[in-house]
């Protein structure tokens, strides 16, 4: 355990750290070097190069910030209320998609993983990579994951997803609002739901529904296959 | 006078409120841990403390005033808590290095598949709902 100074000292830092990489996000706009946590995460390890601090020192210090990411999941469930009515209204094609999505997320990663031969640790950290990341990062520990590699297999997926998805979905000639939506949520969790609001604004309930159901399922799938490799 | 205490009045309902949200959040939480240390099931236990407070919100059919301050507070800045974690891939820059293709790779790949599912279930079953 580190003493209350060292641990004042080094959440201020990476409060520092996030609000510098906010404030970078209003001035240059959404593009995926600007997300806090790549832009926050990059000045904080540039800080570690400089002070030459060791994460392990670092983790100790910070892990009561750290533990605040539990009450954030919790919270995730306010969201996904308000999205009752919507529930209510298309509860059988929504479910539909977040089982096909989910099963399909975890199976590509599962045999892709396979045939590149990665490291066992490393494939179960990608495979909740569609998952929001407070969710993924949490379960990718739990079955014997990394955290910090989930969190980058999640950026990655929701940078690439939320680029590649209106593509994907004009060329098998998928159109409308709400499917759109939908799948930005499930592949892209937050960052897809943010291209969501740009895109497609009247179907944004579908994006915020997708990504919650799809964090849940997926990290109630993960130990299952994680006892199965 | 009175005025004034009219207003320590709504700060301190206020604060209350925020207590009692952040309580409800944290109680979900611990009930969630609770349940899964029980069944020794390796999922987070926050998470199940989501599905909790979902079906109890669903329950009750409104969000407190209190839950939905606390709850949209740490929502929008959900990234904070996270940054000291993914800092960490600093350890892992040799095996980032390794299979920094393959990692890629399997991430588009992740996209490609879990779109095109998404977007055929969803479009087969509204059209059978229908």
């Amino acid at each position: 355990m580190s003493d209350p100074a060292t641990t004042m000292l080094w959440c201020g830092v990476t409060g520092l750290a996030y609000a510098g990489a906010r404030r970078l996000q209003g001035k240059w706009g959404a593009h995926w070097y600007t997300l806090p946590v790549v832009s926050g995460t990059a000045l904080l390890l540039s800080v570690f190069a400089l002070g030459g601090t060791s994460y392990q020192h670092y983790a100790e210090a910070t892990i009561w910030l750290q533990r605040l990411a539990g009450p954030a999941v919790v919270a995730l469930a306010v969201p996904l209320y308000q999205q009752m009515p919507l529930w209510r209204r298309r509860a059988m094609p929504v479910l539909a998609a977040v089982l096909a999505a989910c099963t399909a997320a975890l199976a590509s990663g599962w045999l892709l993983g396979r045939t590149l031969q990665l490291p066992g640790p490393l494939m179960l950290s990608l495979l909740p990579r569609s998952a929001t990341m407070p969710m993924a990062m949490a379960a990718a520990g739990q079955v014997g994951g990394n955290a910090a590699l989930a969190g980058i297999g999640v950026v990655i997926t929701g940078v690439l997803g939320s680029s590649m998805v209106p593509i994907l979905l004009r060329l098998i000639r998928c159109k409308g609002a709400e499917p759109t939506a939908l799948a930005l949520g499930l592949v892209a969790h937050a960052i897809g739901t943010a291209k969501a609001q740009q895109l497609v604004p009247q179907a944004l309930a579908f994006a915020a529904l997708a990504m919650g159901l799809m964090g849940a399922l997926t990290v109630l799938a993960l130990p299952w296959i994680s006892r199965w490799m | 006078m009175e005025l004034m205490l009219d207003r320590v009045h709504i700060r301190v309902c206020l604060a209350l409120q925020w207590l009692l949200g952040a309580a409800l959040l944290l109680a979900c939480q611990l009930a969630g841990e609770a349940a899964v240390r029980a069944l020794s099931w390796p999922v987070p236990g926050a998470v199940v403390g989501m599905l909790l407070l979902w079906g109890g919100l669903c329950l009750v059919g409104c969000v407190p005033r209190g839950l939905a301050l606390v709850a949209g507070a740490l929502l929008s800045h959900l990234m904070l808590p996270l940054i000291p974690l993914v800092a960490g891939v600093g350890e892992h820059l040799a095996l980032l290095r390794q299979y920094g293709v393959a990692v890629l790779l399997v991430c588009a790949a992740g996209v490609v598949a879990t779109t095109i599912c998404a977007a055929v279930a969803y479009t087969a079953a509204a059209r059978r709902s229908r």
